[in-house]
């Protein structure tokens, strides 16, 4: 969907063809990817991704 | 000790950084939110943050990612003191900065950033096919439907606009006069591709995969536009040896060691697009089974 930027000074053209990436702020709650602390890697941004069901399975 | 300068929402690091580990390789991560302090101890400096603290010489290669090494900047009372100490305090940054520079690394704090316009003008030197460009604040000139716009900026997205949590500018093709001016653009001759090309690169070594979008509506002009219902088909891909050569003669000019590039396939022509020294290249390489990141930690 893209949508009009309305500013006092002209933008470059590419600003009209800016489209939404991701329309809603990212859930807290969703637990398909979640970020966690890791000293080992020194980063408290681990994206831990829950494995989808028939990999799981497969295990 | 390696040092890996980064952020830390930087999932790449975390890649590379768990082949270190599998390699047994020591490692000093440094992030945004770190400001150094230069200190001396028995002839030998070392930086300080509230995280880390390491002699500039025991650091044997550094990986430049993302971010930068900050300092701490200390401001005096008397104006013509402070001068002077501004002065010594960015000498002895410079000192840090070239030191750690002068190592073994995966590209430069100094060097990473490139100006898409100066990428392209070496690219027509080195001999590489280049798409025609121009800058424009109108549409006059412009070609409509064989003519593309998209971004200077190596940063695409412009995060948390009015509702929006993140939107992109993608490469568009023109395809409609405006009637009023507009801020100095970018515009390219759009090519017609076969397909497109992303090539890891890593001190002369190419690790290309071809990502056939071109038949798909959604990702013809951006594969970057996903189409997540029916992917594209993405394979491996070996660039023909003298377009390999122009590039690393490019990378060279350019004194950057590591990077993603962007190529299109047309006919018998390689069109060189844009190098990007912070891209993202985990997924071209998971699916390419290039295992990128560990060459990255191998190199290191």
């Amino acid at each position: 969907m893209r949508y009009q930027i309305e500013e006092k000074n002209k933008l470059p053209l590419t600003f009209k063809f800016v489209d939404e990436y991701r329309g809603e702020k990212i859930n807290p709650k969703s637990t398909d990817v979640i970020y966690g602390t890791c000293s080992r890697y020194k980063t408290d941004f681990l994206m831990l991704v829950k494995p989808c069901k028939p990999i799981s399975r497969l295990l | 000790m390696i040092l890996i300068i980064s952020r830390k929402q930087e999932t790449t690091t975390n890649e590379v950084i768990k082949w270190l580990l599998a390699l047994v390789k020591k490692f000093i991560r440094v992030d945004e939110d770190e400001e150094f302090e230069i200190r001396a101890k028995e002839k030998r400096i070392y930086i300080e943050s509230h995280r880390n603290c390491f002699y500039i010489d025991d650091i044997s290669s550094v990986w430049y990612r993302r971010g930068g090494i900050r300092f701490k900047k200390i401001q005096y009372d008397n104006p013509a003191v402070d001068v002077h100490m501004q002065e010594h305090q960015h000498w002895l940054q410079d000192y840090v900065i070239k030191k750690l520079e002068s190592k073994k690394h995966v590209n430069k704090q100094s060097t990473s950033a490139v100006n898409k316009l100066m990428v392209l003008e070496q690219a027509k030197k080195v001999g590489l096919d280049v798409p025609e460009f121009y800058l424009a604040e109108d549409t006059a000139e412009v070609v409509l439907d064989k003519t593309i716009t998209k971004p200077l900026t190596g940063n695409i997205t412009i995060n948390n606009y009015q509702d929006y949590a993140e939107s992109i500018m993608y490469t568009n093709i023109v395809e409609h006069k405006e009637k009023d001016s507009f801020f100095i653009t970018f515009f390219q001759e759009k090519i017609e591709k076969d397909f497109e090309i992303r090539s890891f690169y890593l001190n002369g070594d190419f690790y290309s995969t071809a990502i056939m979008s071109q038949n798909d509506e959604q990702t013809k002009t951006d594969f970057r536009k996903y189409n997540l219902q029916k992917p594209n088909r993405n394979v491996r891909y070996r660039l023909p040896a003298k377009i390999e050569k122009k590039t690393h003669q490019l990378m060279l000019l350019l004194d950057v060691n590591c990077g993603s590039i962007d190529f299109i396939k047309s006919g018998d022509k390689f069109y060189f697009l844009e190098v990007n020294t912070v891209g993202q290249f985990l997924g071209v390489s998971a699916m390419c089974n290039y295992t990128a990141e560990k060459a990255i930690a191998e190199y290191l």
